[in-house]
């Protein structure tokens, strides 16, 4: 396998130093400021708002994206690309590991809320993914035109559902999933990204049958 | 069969099983408070009487109240009481009263918790809005309309159900009172109550143990001085008249604990109303003993735990140096991974070790402070102070196996109140940053006890399971530190008094609560040996990771010679 071609390079590293610093920048804002009870809210910023888990949930959404795009200039293509891509999402997991052993401690007694939310973040970095490579045709003139609709779908992703359906929303999902709320919320967490992964992974089968078929 | 004997017959099943279906429906009354009288946000005696079952039944009392309205939010509290039943199948227990507006809902539940018979009491026609004095036995003509007159018979066995007495006027009664009832009474007293006793020629019916270590007077006597009966006897130490009536003393005074007790020393009948009206201007209202200031500050003075800045921070630049130099410095992907997996693993390692139990933050702070007082009566309030640090809903369980009472916010729309008491269990959920207070009265000892082998030296018996951290002895109002008691036996000489307003017991915090404790308490009579124990643990309860932190504030009279 050719460095080019690899889960993590250099070109790529970006990608991986973004969300790791923007994930740390996230736990340092989520312990809390105060040193004695007295103080437990007075001096907190967004107390009580899992703020790592935003980050985290926001940033591996942005890594898929750029993955993605990634995936798509380098005309990355056949059975592996979702492997790739697949494959890029897990490494950025193990690296925000540590991460997670430092949150541990501010959220006792939540491994299994942890291990939902990994596994639901991945989905959603997966789905990222391949929607990027789907919006950017390598063969688009107007890269600028894949970079605005990448991003506009993105916010509407993670954005629009706060108005009406929140649930629908990574940002509230993973709150919802670290309260630990019931089966049915979980259900349905759950049901939105990988339907949605699932529309995808059928249109970038098509697709890439088509620019074989070419 | 014709019809007059299938009748006949139907009657003759329905008179025959009447009986059983009358037998088979319990019901039950119920009286709260003094004469119906009580203050909301208190701990107030409940009487219930049941008719309809057998002395054999055990059961449960489920009284159920409704706080707050649509303004202030609106609260729930349950709590199921295991019946004890008394003689003439009646059940006395001490409830907390929060509200008034909606009735009290008692409940008769089978062992199954199947609802067999239920009573309201209208709690809106006697409420008072402070406490008030209450008196018993042939005292009403000499009192104004601010005195509940009770019956004897309905005074509390439980110290605990006093709390909205200012004070307590004890005139002849022809019944006497329990000694169940006088210790509770002398309980109360000790923990702050006061009662205003009329003797004379009705002592010897109110005479009890109980009542004699309560008395400004040792070695009470009735004598008759110009045609009236009069108690004398030996004025106790720091016992003083607070009124006159010629060469008489006509009322004497003496502060016992927390509390007071002023003696008349004739009986009601012998005693003016004027003199009525100078007694009741020498009384001072009850004022319970509390620490409850102390423990909210020890409370929110408690330090969190949780990791600190810079790890986190370090952890961010070494990750991102770590990788950083991995990506670059090696050749292949197959190597670019393994590098980059093994930083990660060591991260973690790292992480989790520094994460350690002391770093892991706790969803509920917990404080729970016990202050035991140790005398011939004695009791025991425990401070429960809960804090809730995390986002969700914290669940946890508090043991009580005493009448308790949670202080309410104002308001109530934030906070879900509602406590379920049950097998001695009072289970309640916290919001983040919520703050919950409970206090519970009850009687008991703890393993401590103090006496005096010889002059100058005190022998201290520690059965507790840990060292008491630091004591002192007070001898007629000196203090003598002593330092760590340790458990068993110990013998402590008693050198270099200090006054008790320079004693100190080392920590900060233990001080600040004997010094409350000293303001409250007179311990200017006798040997005492004042201690303090503190411990911390995180414990999980109901699944909830709790810092425990356990103080211990103990009380013990002695120092009698062995």
């Amino acid at each position: 396998m050719t460095r080019r071609c690899g889960l993590v390079d250099r070109e790529s590293w970006q990608q991986f130093f973004t969300l790791l610093l923007f994930c740390g920048i996230g736990l340092l804002l989520t312990i809390p400021t105060a040193r004695v009870i007295r103080d437990f809210d007075r001096i907190s910023f967004l107390p009580g708002v899992p703020i790592f888990f935003h980050a985290y949930a926001l940033f591996v959404g942005i890594f898929g994206l750029n993955a993605g795009a990634t995936s798509a200039a380098r005309k990355e293509g056949g059975r592996a690309l979702v492997g790739l891509l697949a494959g890029r999402v897990l490494v950025a997991q193990a690296l925000l590991l540590p991460y997670f052993v430092f949150a541990r401690a501010l959220y006792p007694s939540k491994d299994a809320a942890f291990a939902l939310i990994i596994l639901y973040v991945s989905v959603v970095g997966l789905l990222c993914a391949i929607a990027a490579r789907l919006i950017e045709n390598p063969g688009r003139r107007n890269a600028g035109h894949g970079f605005l609709v990448k991003y506009g779908l993105f916010a509407v992703y993670y954005v629009i559902p706060l108005l009406g359906a929140p649930i629908a929303s990574p940002l509230v999902a993973v709150t919802r999933l670290l309260d630990g709320e019931s089966a049915a919320c979980l259900i349905v967490a759950f049901a939105i990204p990988l339907s949605l992964l699932a529309g995808c992974w059928l249109f970038l089968c098509r697709r890439l049958g088509g620019e074989r078929g070419v | 069969m014709n019809t007059r004997s299938q009748v006949g017959t139907l009657l003759a099943v329905f008179l025959a099983l009447s009986p059983l279906a009358v037998a088979a429906a319990p019901r039950l009354t119920a009286s709260v408070g003094f004469g119906g009288h009580f203050v909301p946000e208190t701990l107030t005696p409940l009487r219930v009487h049941i008719f309809g079952i057998g002395n054999a039944f055990s059961g449960f009392l489920l009284v159920t109240q409704s706080v707050g309205n649509p303004w202030r939010g609106e609260a729930q509290s349950r709590m199921m009481i295991p019946l004890q039943l008394l003689g003439a199948m009646e059940q006395e227990s001490v409830i907390p009263i929060y509200d008034f507006i909606d009735p009290l809902r008692i409940s008769l539940l089978s062992e199954e918790q199947d609802v067999l018979a239920e009573t309201t009491v209208d709690l809106r026609a006697h409420r008072k809005q402070a406490p008030f004095p209450v008196a018993v036995g042939d005292l009403s003509s000499h009192l104004d309309d601010s005195f509940v007159i009770a019956d004897s018979t309905t005074l509390p066995v439980n110290w605990a159900g006093y709390e909205a007495v200012s004070s307590l006027w004890i005139g002849a009664l022809d019944e006497g009172i329990s000694q169940p009832q006088w210790k509770a009474i002398g309980q109360w007293v000790l923990a702050g109550g006061t009662i205003v006793l009329f003797s004379g020629a009705g002592f010897y019916r109110l005479d009890s143990p109980f009542l004699r270590a309560l008395l400004p007077l040792a070695e009470p006597t009735v004598t008759v001085v110009d045609g009236v009966s009069v108690l004398g006897g030996e004025m106790r130490h720091g016992a003083a008249n607070v009124i006159d009536r010629g060469a008489l003393p006509l009322a004497i005074s003496h502060r016992y604990g927390a509390g007071a007790v002023l003696l008349c020393t004739v009986g009601p009948a012998d005693v003016a109303r004027n003199e009525v009206s100078q007694i009741a201007a020498a009384v001072a209202p009850a004022d319970l003993l509390s620490l409850a200031s102390q423990v909210e500050e020890l409370q929110e003075a408690t330090v969190l735990q949780r990791p600190g800045f810079p790890m986190v921070g370090l952890l961010v630049v070494v990750s991102l140096s770590g990788f950083t130099l991995v990506v670059y410095r090696t050749r292949t992907t197959k190597q670019t991974l393994v590098g980059l997996l093994i930083i990660s693993g060591a991260l973690c390692v790292l992480s989790g070790l520094y994460t350690n139990q002391t770093k892991t933050a706790a969803l509920i702070y917990d404080t729970k402070t016990k202050l035991s007082i140790q005398n011939y009566f004695g009791f025991v309030i425990n401070y429960t102070d809960l804090f809730g640090t995390d986002t969700g809903t914290n669940r946890t369980t508090v043991s009580t196996d005493a009448a308790f009472i949670q202080t309410l916010p104002r308001n109530l729309l934030e906070h879900d109140l509602t406590i379920a008491v049950q097998d001695g269990e009072a289970r309640l959920s916290l919001d983040r940053g919520e703050h919950r207070s409970l206090r519970a009265f009850s009687s008991g000892a703890l393993p401590v006890a103090l006496s005096a082998p010889e002059t100058g030296k005190v022998r201290v018996v520690n059965g507790l399971k840990g060292p008491l951290a630091t004591a002192i002895v007070i001898r007629d109002g000196a203090a003598f530190p002593i330092g760590e008691v340790p458990v068993g036996e110990k013998v402590f000489p008693l050198r270099q008094a200090v006054s008790l307003r320079d004693a100190v017991l080392g920590q900060e915090h233990h001080d600040a609560l004997f010094r409350s404790l000293c303001a409250q308490f007179f311990f200017g009579s006798g040997t005492w040996l004042v201690g303090v124990r503190e411990q911390a643990s995180v414990q999980h309860i109901d699944g909830t990771r709790t810092k425990v932190r356990d103080l211990l504030v103990v009380a013990v009279a002695g120092g009698d010679r062995d």
